[in-house]
């Protein structure tokens, strides 16, 4: 062979030997690594999420490696570093607490996430539209406390003293004082807060000799919500005060009535974004997603002491539960 | 018998025969299947893109349809809502109220609806987020919409953007007093286009009149306010409006990714939306892609096949002619005894093979008999080749003897060669050992003449001096015939007026025609108007001298004509010039016309008369005219005279001014108080010399060396206007050396004329270099002075 030709044919024969070589080794698999706090909820979330991923792309089901990574207690920061410093290949994580703590690693690591609390008010991301930082999601920040109101005070015109079960997070980092008290001035109503983080506490709120004097309650979408709603409920039902919730499982545990906004499309969008990611598309360019869809729940009970709601709410109500 | 390859080049490789049968049938056959194989396979492409159009078409149709029927569900929704009675008994805001929350629930797109007045202020406002309103009289935001009556009771607004990402679109209902606006949240069309299926990769999505995308199936997309106005399936379907016409042409574009699709578009009527329907290239034209794959394989195939039957038909048809080529190339090395068989076939090949048999057999006969004649004529050539072989012996004889002759000739030839440059050795010797004492007497004899008082003294004095003169002729003419023979004289041609140096010769030569009688005439150059001649000016007026001086002396009456003609014959006419001279006398006989030019030929010593001349003459101007160039002729009738004619080239007359006319008469006015320095060895010729000069009125510094010269010449306050000095000397070199130091002494081109008895080639040309005048002894006291007076001059001119 000429000699001028020699080097680069061998060249080219490397080169081809090693892309087929690299195409015959075995690849590596996409590291996916699920942050939350090891309990049941969180690990029914992990279920949702793989049931999702595997239902709808079976492709990266196949291909990818979904890791739980447990976070919570007093070592959140700590516990997140550490999921962090396994170089996953994206963090998916279903809380806005957690995620604003990935957000606020100094590495910047490809995040999906879904929050119900304001994305952009924790910091996860700096805008709903293209941004920087590597980090998409679902927000199911809930605001509609007012329109709540406006629906208790419809179905029950009388009430007028309306008690406000919630955390103080939700109160004052999420913004959910300010929304209630403009919303009941609006509405003629007069709205308590009443502020606890611990479930506990619930039952020792509840027995208060004032509680009972309110006319209705009203209760948001925290974790007091899931993990107190047995006494509050109970509690409630013995007074026979009406009572609006945020979700239509607190319906199902015997709540009155419940404005509700959809999630359960998270599960698939959430893994539809990590399939996107994972086909190369860069995070911080996928806007943001809202809930589009609101549901009006109302339980109609006869002979259970509770007065019935106004019939217009009833007829407007997408769901009636008797 | 003969061999072909020994007397004929090789003949090149043939181009085998089946190859090229082989070429030209598969060719013919591959290029029909290719050709039959691109028609199908354009055809096959354009009928599957027309396949894929209409299907597209049709999705993008149902596509359009199904949104439109869920835009329709909407308006009929809020028509519905609109169209009853409000604000009578029975219809107030709370039921108002009640109504558009039952629509909102059934139509769960709408999110808000609002009552407007015809003022535009709003009355009534419903919605699942946000608080409900009663009478807020605030203005409505897009009153473009309110622009609805019992003609037009429908209006789409443009998209907007709630929280600055969400996309909603409002739609406007003439509800009889007011307008019944509906928002509609655009982000439930993403589950509509979601549950379209175009094949397996193809996805349908949706832009509004401002061609912005507001749904897609991948949610994200349609948040992200992307303008498709530059795509190319929304420039071509908002060209052609679809809506009008009715048309649909599928697109070659790229999806919002930047992969190739294939898409079409159906317009929405109302919203004035667009259906964009895509689906991948490589999927849409995949069953144009299979068949175009088969439609190869096919092809590849029956090429295969034409190959193979190309291959094997081309071998068949060539295997006649490649063995009858072979049979030819036996007969070409000379095998005529192997036929070809022709037994099998009827067709051409086989009459071919016959025939090529035949001649063969023809051919074998005819080489045969040629080789008969073949020996009988090297036999007669070997007889002729032994004849050839004793001539040539012969030959070889006669040249040996023939040489032998020659190489005699060159050996007398070099002896006469030699016997004649004694000859002129001898002369050339003789004569500069004589001319030397010879020019001491004729100073010597000038000076006597002059200090003579006595009138017969004197006359005898001049006798002697004209016996000198005659010697010094004589010994010019021997010396000159040596220089001539001995190859030393070197022509210097210039140009030269013919008219002075006719005069000159006339003056120099009439007094001699006188004395005898004779009229001397001359014809054809006339002062100022004669010819210019390119000669050497001593040699030509040397040769004119001895023509002259022979017609004069051999002619006793009548004239001599020296003429000047231009020659008008013959190739140089007009450029040449015939110097004649004519005489009366009695002519040459015939016979003496190419003797007379001889050495020492006289035509009296023929005729057994006195002899009157040396008989060099003629030699010397036959000698000059080879060397010059000059073609020489001789006329003469006996009794009548003769005339000799020279033809000189002649040149185109310009200034004749600038030439020189020679000296001026009065020799010794000229040279009155001029400085002349004379170098001589020898006392006699050297005082001679000095007193000669002075007589004319020169300061003369005299002196046998250089040195001396130098030495003395402080005592003159100026530069010499001569040397005139002798070639060899006792001491300081010779005479050259003397001219070239007195110059440097001096720093001046200072004139010299060197008097010498060496005839030396050598010599003439040394001082030609040093433009120093050569004058050869013996010399008169005439003629060194005219020398003298000429350098002078030459030198002021």
């Amino acid at each position: 062979m000429n000699r001028r030709l020699r080097t680069p044919a061998l060249a080219g024969l490397a080169i081809v030997a090693l892309c087929l070589a690299g195409d015959a080794l075995p690849r590596m698999p996409y590291r996916i690594t699920f942050l939350a706090e090891d309990d049941a909820p969180s690990r029914n979330a992990y279920s949702q999420f793989t049931a999702a991923v595997a239902r709808t792309l079976p492709g990266l089901a196949s291909e990818a490696r979904i890791g739980y990574f447990t976070v919570g207690g007093s070592s959140t920061r700590a516990r997140v570093r550490a999921a962090i410093d396994e170089h996953p290949d994206l963090v998916v994580v279903l809380s806005g607490y957690y995620a604003a703590a990935v957000a606020k690693q100094p590495v910047a690591v490809p995040t999906v996430f879904s929050s119900f609390e304001d994305p952009l008010r924790y910091g996860i991301v700096t805008s709903f539209g293209p941004r920087p930082e590597p980090r998409c999601g679902v927000s199911l920040a809930d605001t509609l406390e007012g329109k709540r109101l406006e629906i208790l005070h419809s179905a029950y015109p009388h009430v007028r003293e309306v008690a406000v079960l919630a955390t103080p997070s939700w109160a004052d980092e999420l913004g959910g004082r300010a929304r209630l008290q403009a919303e009941a001035d609006r509405l003629g109503l007069h709205a308590t807060l009443l502020l606890t983080d611990d479930p506990d506490e619930v039952r020792t709120l509840m027995s208060d000799d004032r509680s009972p004097r309110f006319d209705a309650w009203y209760v948001p979408a925290t974790h007091l919500a899931d993990d107190a709603w047995r006494d509050v409920l109970d509690r409630l039902h013995a007074w026979h005060k009406p009572n609006i919730w945020a979700s239509k499982v607190d319906v199902d545990h015997g709540a009155q009535m419940a404005y509700v906004q959809d999630t359960q499309f998270v599960w698939d969008e959430v893994a539809g974004l990590v399939a996107r990611v994972r086909a190369g598309e860069a995070p911080g360019s996928i806007p943001i997603l809202r809930p589009t869809h609101f549901t009006l729940v109302v339980r109609m009970t006869p002979g259970d002491g509770m007065p019935a709601p106004d019939i217009s709410v009833v007829r407007r109500a997408d769901l009636v539960v008797r | 018998m003969h061999d072909p390859d020994l007397s004929s080049p090789p003949a090149p490789a043939p181009r085998p025969l089946a190859r090229r049968y082989a070429v030209l049938l598969c060719g013919v056959a591959l290029a029909l299947l290719l050709a039959s194989g691109l028609s199908e396979m354009a055809f096959g492409y354009r009928e599957s893109r027309a396949e894929i159009a209409a299907l597209q078409a049709a999705q993008a149709d149902g596509a359009a349809r199904e949104l439109a029927l869920y835009l329709d569900t909407i308006v009929r929704g809020v028509r519905d809502v609109a169209k009853l009675p409000w604000g009578q008994p029975g219809y107030g805001t709370a039921q108002r109220r009640e109504e558009f929350y039952r629509l909102m629930q059934l139509e769960p797109a709408i999110t808000d609806l609002q009552v407007v007045d015809r003022g535009g202020r709003e009355r009534l406002y419903v919605s699942k987020r946000e608080n409900d309103r009663e009478d807020a009289g605030t203005p409505f935001d897009e009153p473009a919409l309110l622009a609805v009556d019992g003609h037009a009771p429908l209006r789409y607004g443009r998209t907007f953007y709630r929280d600055g990402l969400a996309p909603f679109m409002r739609v406007a209902v003439f509800d009889g007093a007011g307008t019944v606006v509906a928002t509609v949240d655009l982000r439930l069309l993403d589950e509509l286009v979601a549950r379209l299926h175009v094949g397996r990769g193809g996805r349908a999505y949706i832009v509004d009149a401002d061609d912005v995308l507001i749904a897609h199936p991948q949610a994200t997309e349609a948040l992200r306010k992307r303008d498709l106005g530059s795509f190319a399936t929304v420039r071509q379907a908002r060209a052609s409006d679809l809506a009008r016409e009715g048309t649909h042409e599928i697109v070659d574009a790229v999806d919002l990714q930047g992969r190739p699709v294939i898409a079409t578009a159906a317009a929405v009527e109302g919203p004035r939306w667009l259906v964009i329907v895509e689906q991948p290239r490589a999927e849409a034209l995949r069953p144009a892609l299979a068949t175009l794959s088969r439609t190869v394989l096919l092809v590849a195939l029956g090429a295969a096949l034409a190959l193979a039957a190309g291959i094997w038909f081309a071998r068949r048809m060539a295997a006649p002619i490649v063995a009858l080529r072979r049979a030819t190339g036996r007969v070409a090395r000379g095998d005529l005894g192997s036929p070809i068989d022709a037994t099998t076939g009827d067709d051409e090949i086989a009459a071919l093979a016959h025939d090529f048999n035949l001649m063969t057999e023809r051919l074998q006969a005819s080489y045969a008999q040629l080789e008969g004649k073949v020996a009988e004529r090297t036999a007669e050539l070997s007889a002729a080749r032994d004849v050839l072989q004793s001539q040539s012996i012969e030959l070889e004889l006669l040249n040996d003897r023939l040489r032998g002759q020659v190489d005699d000739l060159a050996l007398r030839r070099e002896e006469a060669e030699r016997a004649n440059a004694a000859k002129t050795r001898f002369l050339a010797t003789a004569s500069h050992d004589l001319r030397q004492p010879m020019h001491s007497i004729g100073l010597l004899v000038g000076v006597l003449r002059d200090r003579l008082g006595d009138a017969g003294q004197r006359a005898l004095a001049e006798k002697v001096e004209a016996s000198v003169s005659t010697m010094e002729s004589l010994f010019e003419s021997l010396l000159d015939i040596s220089k001539l023979d001995a190859g030393g004289v070197r022509p210097q041609v210039e140009a030269i007026d013919a008219g002075a140096l006719f005069a000159r010769l006339a003056q120099t030569w009439a007094p001699l025609a006188r004395e005898k009688g004779l009229a001397l005439r001359v014809r054809g150059a006339p002062p100022g108007h004669a010819p210019l001649l390119r000669s050497d000016p001593i040699l030509l007026e040397r040769s004119l001298g001895n023509l002259l001086s022979n017609a004069i002396r051999y002619t006793r009456e009548g004239g001599v004509l020296l003429a000047c003609r231009p020659c008008r014959e013959g190739p140089v006419a007009g450029a040449t010039c015939l110097l004649q001279v004519w005489d009366t006398g009695p002519g040459i006989e015939p016979a003496y016309r190419d003797a007379v030019f001889d050495e020492f030929f006289r035509i009296d010593d023929a005729r057994g008369g006195a002899a009157q001349g040396l008989g060099l003459g003629l030699s010397i101007v036959q000698r000059s005219a080879q060397i010059l160039g000059h073609p020489l002729r001789l006329r003469s009738r006996v009794g009548r005279g003769s005339v000799f004619e020279l033809a000189v080239p002649a040149m185109p007359r310009h200034d004749l001014a600038a030439l020189p006319t020679g000296l001026g008469t009065d020799t010794a006015a000229a040279l009155a108080g001029c400085f002349v320095v004379v170098v001589e060895n020898d006392t006699v010729n050297r005082e001679s010399l000095a007193e000669l000069l002075r007589q004319c009125g020169c300061h003369v510094l005299d002196a046998v060396s250089c040195e001396e010269v130098l030495q003395r010449s402080r005592e003159h306050l100026r530069a010499p206007d001569l040397v005139v000095t002798d070639y060899q000397l006792d001491a300081d070199g010779d005479g050259l050396d003397v001219v070239e130091r007195l110059r440097a002494h001096h720093e001046d081109a200072l004139p010299a004329l060197l008097v010498t008895a060496n005839t030396d080639g050598a010599l003439v040309a040394r001082a030609a270099a040093l433009g120093v005048r050569v004058i050869h002894k013996p010399v008169g006291a005439a003629r060194l002075l005219r020398a003298v007076c000429e350098a002078i001059v030459g030198a002021t001119a």
